[in-house]
């Protein structure tokens, strides 16, 4: 999912073993279970987009969870994904290439469409995501192994002969090389169906309008008028959810309590939004967390404990170091940093134990036995320092097999491009800070985090030797999803990049070209553990935080667990007691 | 005649009076009055001397802070609470507290000291002295170069004042600064950005001035005698303007102080690790109910200073024309 | 007279265009989030960024772009488009303004009625310990910043946040529609926040006017006349004082309804103020340009309406 852009991203609903954090669920009365009333989430920032085809954000896919259905979608709890649209897991054929999908029935379009859904829509919502009026972000990296899609974005929308439809129920997908993860990837909103005959009209212009006059297939839909324009969605302020008088709730486990569901965005300063949930004039936070002066409250009063709850993320925060220019093309010089870093102060600035654990690799303990164990778990750390608070002594030796005499080093400035609010702009006068004790002199420009990937750190050609606000959240739950994106050297390009490093790694590409293809789970697991181990002793990048994340829930709903990439709780599952 | 120096003079008319038993009736000249009753004003000496305090302390910052505190920029993590991170407040080991990374407070606050009289003292100057200077030369020559002048002076204020300082400063405040790399940010684009507002009041007061001032009868004869314009700008138009110029840099010294310590708030002046009390009050703004000394002792510090220049401001403008004083 | 009015407003209409070419200028050049790369995702190849470039219109030159804009303010009074937030640049100024004209009608009523009364009151026993304790509160009213104020007052009156819970804090503010009496109550605390320094301000000036109108001969003449003292000084003195106070009052409203950025981002009022420093702070170009030349306006339109006043009133004053 999108590097971290929001304080805090995505969270890994834990297993029933409760490992890590505290994630107490309550799994919703059944007997008594509330339907009615409004819940109210808070956010900071509105969507990256609103056309489900579009949306890549994880506070976005609250909205699309709610109001789409993909072929396969998340529940709470559960790191793997359930069959949404479709009726059960895809059949895969021997040779890994060919994906069957089966489609439920009685799942119908919301008004104005309003009829039944057909696998032509499935086929027609991927293939639109290859037009350049849509110009979705992710269809390149996880479709473009189906038969006859397209290499760069059409004009119009294509035809992918790689997606068949023999009936109205089953949906075909043929891949050019064999895939383990293409079910995942299937878990991501662009496989929720789009009606041709309706999105035409606005797909053909430069710049698709469907996202603004989108029909739902979930049980909420964006409100609406009478001739398909969206009424419920004013940018930047509020996103207002109803039911989709069209959703059949025999056809769904999701259970939709609420009978309305209100974002409201613009919550800049995270104190006044935690402020808000805790009076109960809201119900809890979409894309923001409490900051840690208010968790620090809030755990100290035992009646507002409760409305806690903690979920681990999928991904880390590291510190990333460009690789394409001096002195970060020497590892030795990398090493020092990563010797250096004192990664219990940078975890103190985002609100220390409670936001999460120390991270010593990039495959994270919600992966467990999906690669977390068999890349070493916790205890494979290669540049492990004291309390995790560096080590200058050892940092001086690096420094003095790089060529710098008395360990302290004396090449040109750094530069750094950091968030200019807190706590990104904390962790980045930390890591200066930290810097500094070897002798590296480290400038800091700060800028708006939208300006500090589209404008520095995404730019391979404006890039700065140090990016220390990055992260990584898997789309899916597969350690490829973690390690391929940014870390494979032919993913570097020239806009967007999200391999900062910009690692490349002749060994390490052809490891991970040989992983993508591997078929067996437990082969899988090993090939991208091994990675992950070669990759962190490279020291490109300095991963310090498995992330967990808190989400405030008002005394008036059930609590819920999160989605595990979502970083928020899912509003399909929440009821108003209040 | 040999001319004889004012103090000869006073000698001589006191000699003659005291011979006469007549009572002593002293003349004074305008900069010896002001002196008397700017003596007599005891809040302006008090604001004074807290001021020259201030100074020393800005200047003595250093050794101040290895003395007694810590270095402003060094970060101890220690400091801060183990579960949550956040920060301690006031302790034997820091008497102020410290910040969100663990930075002693009581160094920024008087490392912030340095950059509030440095913006107070440059840009003060600096605006004064080119508003002075564009101010006489519209003033007196007039014709084009006054419509010029004045033309660039109204686009100027016609800016929402705030919004031009961020715009300069948040233009200027990215890697290479502006204006071709000459405008670093941090200070210099703060004292750019002041001085590009400020030059505008002073520069419309003093050309005002000007214009009544070169229609009096010395210009008149200065010129008669055979003066250059620069002459008469600098020797006989510039003394006259010493009243003016003096009572509205103790009006604007203050003002630009506290604009200052609002661009840091606003995150485009001083960034850190460089300490500004602005910056300071901007980082306490989501904690400041919990870490209430973050913003108590910058804010409090920016006050009190502000106050003193506001208080010598106002007790210079009563010694030079203390006719608003009944 | 009307030559001069008729100069007067072409002149500010001209000065609107300078305005809006030199912002145009200042941030058209420097880094901003790329509304390119926003749209086109990731891995997006280089031709699809020009491809979206050309959507946008980005990938025309300086000149063109600014052409376009200023067609489409004169022709349609069309803002232009924010592409962080999609939103018509108009629309977000004109959602925002209610707020922003809550909070500087507030508080300029509250400085207005603190402030004059002050003075007066201060010029009529000039030197008494009231006269002396009313200029020193003025003196330091505005010698403090307005946004450590506003901590201040949220930190001692705030709900949820101070001391003694008295009134709504930063960021409770909600719509006169929406709800009156929250309303009011989140305003409460930024109205006074705001009108200190102006009250302050306006006290000192009320004060040192009022002095000297009162050493005047005309007061001197009412009062030999045998008028009563009560009269003097509302009836002639003040008028004489006012007359520069409220022109002043008329620029300070002219400005604050640009949006007092401080006091919004303290309070986190949703107000025009908040939202022009959003956008400058997001180099968010289009909604920069919507926000100053808003602000602009509102200078201009008061110094156009004062010098005609001033006109009117006094024969002598030509430019």
């Amino acid at each position: 999912m999108r590097p971290a852009l929001a304080a805090g991203i995505a969270a890994l609903a834990l297993a029933a073993a409760g490992c890590g954090g505290s994630g107490s669920l309550k799994s919703g009365s059944s007997g008594s279970a509330q339907k009615g009333g409004t819940i109210t989430v808070l956010s900071a920032g509105d969507v990256d987009q609103i056309d489900p085809g579009q949306m890549y954000y994880s506070f976005s896919y609250e909205i699309g969870y709610a109001t789409q259905r993909p072929l396969f979608a998340y529940k709470p709890d559960s790191v793997d994904t359930v069959p949404d649209l479709a009726v059960a897991k895809p059949v895969v054929s021997k040779d890994g290439k060919t994906f069957t999908v089966k489609l439920r029935r009685g799942v119908r379009f919301s008004p104005p469409v309003n009829r039944p859904v057909t696998s032509a829509d499935v086929k027609y919502a991927i293939e639109r995501g290859f037009a350049s009026s849509v110009a979705n972000g992710y269809v390149t990296t996880y479709f473009d192994d189906l038969v006859g899609a397209p290499k760069q974005a059409t004009s119009g929308v294509p035809g992918i002969p790689g997606i068949q439809t023999p009936d109205k129920h089953t949906i075909v997908f043929k891949l050019k090389r064999p895939s383990g993860v293409f079910q995942g990837a299937l878990g991501m909103l662009i496989t929720a169906p789009v009606p041709p005959e309706y999105a035409r009209q606005f797909d053909s212009k430069t710049t698709s309008d469907y996202g603004t006059h989108q029909v739902a297939t979930g049980p909420y839909m964006i409100q609406n008028s009478s001739a398909g324009k969206l009424t419920g969605y004013q940018p930047g302020r509020r996103i207002l959810l109803v039911r989709n008088p069209n959703w059949n709730p025999s056809t769904s486990w999701r259970p939709a309590f609420a009978d309305q569901i209100v974002f409201r965005e613009g919550f800049q300063d995270p104190t006044v939004l935690t402020r808000v949930i805790l009076n109960g004039d809201a119900d809890a936070n979409g894309d923001t967390t409490p900051p840690p002066a208010e968790l620090r409250s809030i755990t100290g009063k035992p009646s507002e404990k409760d409305q806690l709850t903690f979920t681990l993320e999928g991904g880390a925060r590291y510190i990333s170091l460009n690789t394409a220019k001096p002195p970060f093309d020497n590892k030795f010089v990398r090493m020092a940093v990563a010797y250096a870093l004192d990664r219990n102060a940078l975890r103190l600035t985002r609100g220390g134990p409670i936001d999460g654990r120390i991270a010593t690799h990039f495959i994270d303990p919600s992966f467990s036995d999906k690669g977390f164990v068999q890349a070493g778990g916790s205890g494979f750390d290669p540049f492990a320092t004291p309390d995790h608070s560096g080590d200058l002594r050892k940092a001086r030796e690096m420094l003095q097999k790089a060529g710098f005499a008395n360990g302290k080093y004396s090449g040109p400035g750094l530069t750094q491009v950091a968030d200019n609010t807190p706590p990104g702009s904390d962790t980045a006068r930390v890591v200066a800070s930290n810097l500094a004790r070897i002798g590296m002199r480290v400038r800091t420009i700060s800028v708006t985090h939208a300006t500090m990937f589209t404008r520095f750190c995404n730019v391979p050609k404006q890039e700065p030797n140090i990016c220390p606000n990055v992260g990584w959240i898997a789309d899916f739950h597969e350690p490829q999803a973690l390690l391929d994106a940014t870390f494979n050297g032919k993913n570097i390009v020239p806009v967007n990049n999200s391999n900062w490093p910009q690692l490349n790694d002749p060994r390490i590409n052809a490891l991970m070209a040989r992983a993508e293809t591997i078929v067996d789970p437990q082969q899988r697991f090993a090939a991208w553990a091994r990675i992950d181990q070669l990759v962190t002793k490279t020291a490109v990048a300095i991963p310090w935080l498995w992330e967990t994340f808190p989400t405030l829930f008002s005394s008036n709903v059930t609590k819920v667990p999160e989605l595990w990439n979502l970083g928020a709780p899912d509003v399909t599952f929440m009821e108003a007691t209040g | 005649m040999a001319t004889l120096s004012v103090r000869e003079q006073e000698e001589l008319r006191r000699e003659g009076a005291a011979e006469l038993g007549a009572t002593e009736v002293v003349g004074r000249t305008p900069r010896q009055l002001f002196w008397v009753r700017f003596r007599r004003d005891k809040v302006a000496l008090v604001a004074l001397a807290s001021l020259v305090l201030l100074v020393l302390a800005a200047i003595l910052a250093s050794p101040i802070t290895r003395a007694v505190a810590h270095p402003p920029n060094a970060q101890f993590p220690n400091a801060l609470d183990p579960q949550f991170g956040t920060p301690t407040g006031p302790s034997s080991t820091f008497p102020f507290g410290v910040d969100k990374v663990g930075e002693d407070v009581f160094s920024r606050v008087l490392y912030g000291a340095r950059v509030s009289l440095e913006v107070a003292f440059l840009a003060t100057f600096l605006s004064v002295a080119i508003g002075v200077v564009l101010g006489m030369t519209a003033g007196y020559y007039r014709g084009w170069v006054d419509t010029l002048i004045s033309r660039v002076i109204d686009v100027t204020l016609a800016f929402p004042i705030l919004l031009l300082a961020l715009g300069i400063g948040s233009a200027c405040s990215l890697g290479k600064g502006c204006a071709g790399g000459t405008v670093k940010p941090g200070l210099p684009t703060v004292i750019v950005a002041i001085v590009v507002i400020n030059w505008t009041y002073i520069g419309r007061i003093i050309r005002g001035q000007v214009l009544s001032l070169r229609e009096k009868e010395f210009v008149e004869a200065a010129r008669a005698a055979g003066a250059t314009d620069r002459w008469i700008l600098f020797r006989e138009i510039l003394p006259n303007l010493a009243a003016p110029i003096v009572v509205y840099s103790t009006l604007v010294v203050p003002q630009n102080i506290l604009l200052e310590a609002a661009l840091s708030f606003l995150g485009v002046g001083i960034n850190p690790p460089q300490a500004s009390w602005g910056e300071m009050i901007a980082e306490a703004t989501p904690i400041f109910n919990t870490a209430w000394w973050f913003f108590a002792f910058p804010g409090a510090a920016l006050l009190l200073t502000v106050l003193a220049f506001n208080l010598l401001g106002d007790g210079v403008r009563d010694a030079l024309d203390p006719r608003t004083t009944p | 007279m009307t030559a001069y009015v008729v100069r007067r407003v072409l002149w500010g209409v001209a000065l609107l265009l300078i305005v809006s070419f030199l912002t145009f200028a200042i941030f058209y050049l420097f880094p901003s989030a790329d509304p390119t790369a926003l749209r086109a995702g990731r891995s997006a190849t280089p031709q699809l960024i020009a491809q979206i470039r050309h959507q946008l219109g980005l990938d025309k030159p300086f000149y063109d772009q600014y052409w376009i804009y200023v067609k489409g303010i004169v022709l349609h009074f069309d803002l232009g488009f924010s592409y962080q937030n999609d939103e018509a640049v108009r629309t977000q100024i004109l959602s925002r303004l209610p707020a922003t004209i809550s909070l500087a009608a507030g508080a300029f009523a509250v400085w207005i009625a603190v402030g004059i009364p002050t003075g007066v009151i201060s010029a009529i026993r000039p030197r008494t310990p009231l006269d002396r304790l009313s200029m020193g509160g003025a003196l330091v009213a505005i010698s403090a910043p307005v946004y450590w104020l506003g901590l201040v007052a949220l930190f001692l009156f705030a709900k949820g946040t101070g001391k003694l819970q008295w009134f709504g804090g930063a960021g409770s503010y909600v719509p006169l529609t929406d709800d009156p009496g929250q309303w009011l109550s989140s305003l409460v605390l930024p109205w006074f926040v705001l009108a200190a320094a102006f009250a302050a301000f306006y006290a000192r000036m009320t004060r040192a006017n009022m002095i000297e109108t009162m050493s005047e001969d005309y007061i001197r003449t009412a009062r030999a006349k045998g008028l009563p003292e009560r009269r003097v000084i509302l009836r002639h003195a003040l008028r004489g004082a006012l007359t520069p106070i409220l022109t002043i009052a008329g620029l300070d409203i002219g400005l604050l309804l640009g949006g007092a950025v401080l006091t919004e981002t303290v309070f986190n009022i949703p107000g025009v103020g908040r939202f022009a420093y959003d956008s400058i702070i997001n180099s968010d170009l289009p909604s920069i340009q919507g926000t100053v030349l808003f602000g602009a306006f509102f200078i201009i339109l008061a110094n156009l309406v004062v010098d005609v006043l001033y006109a009117v009133l006094d024969p002598r004053i030509r430019y």
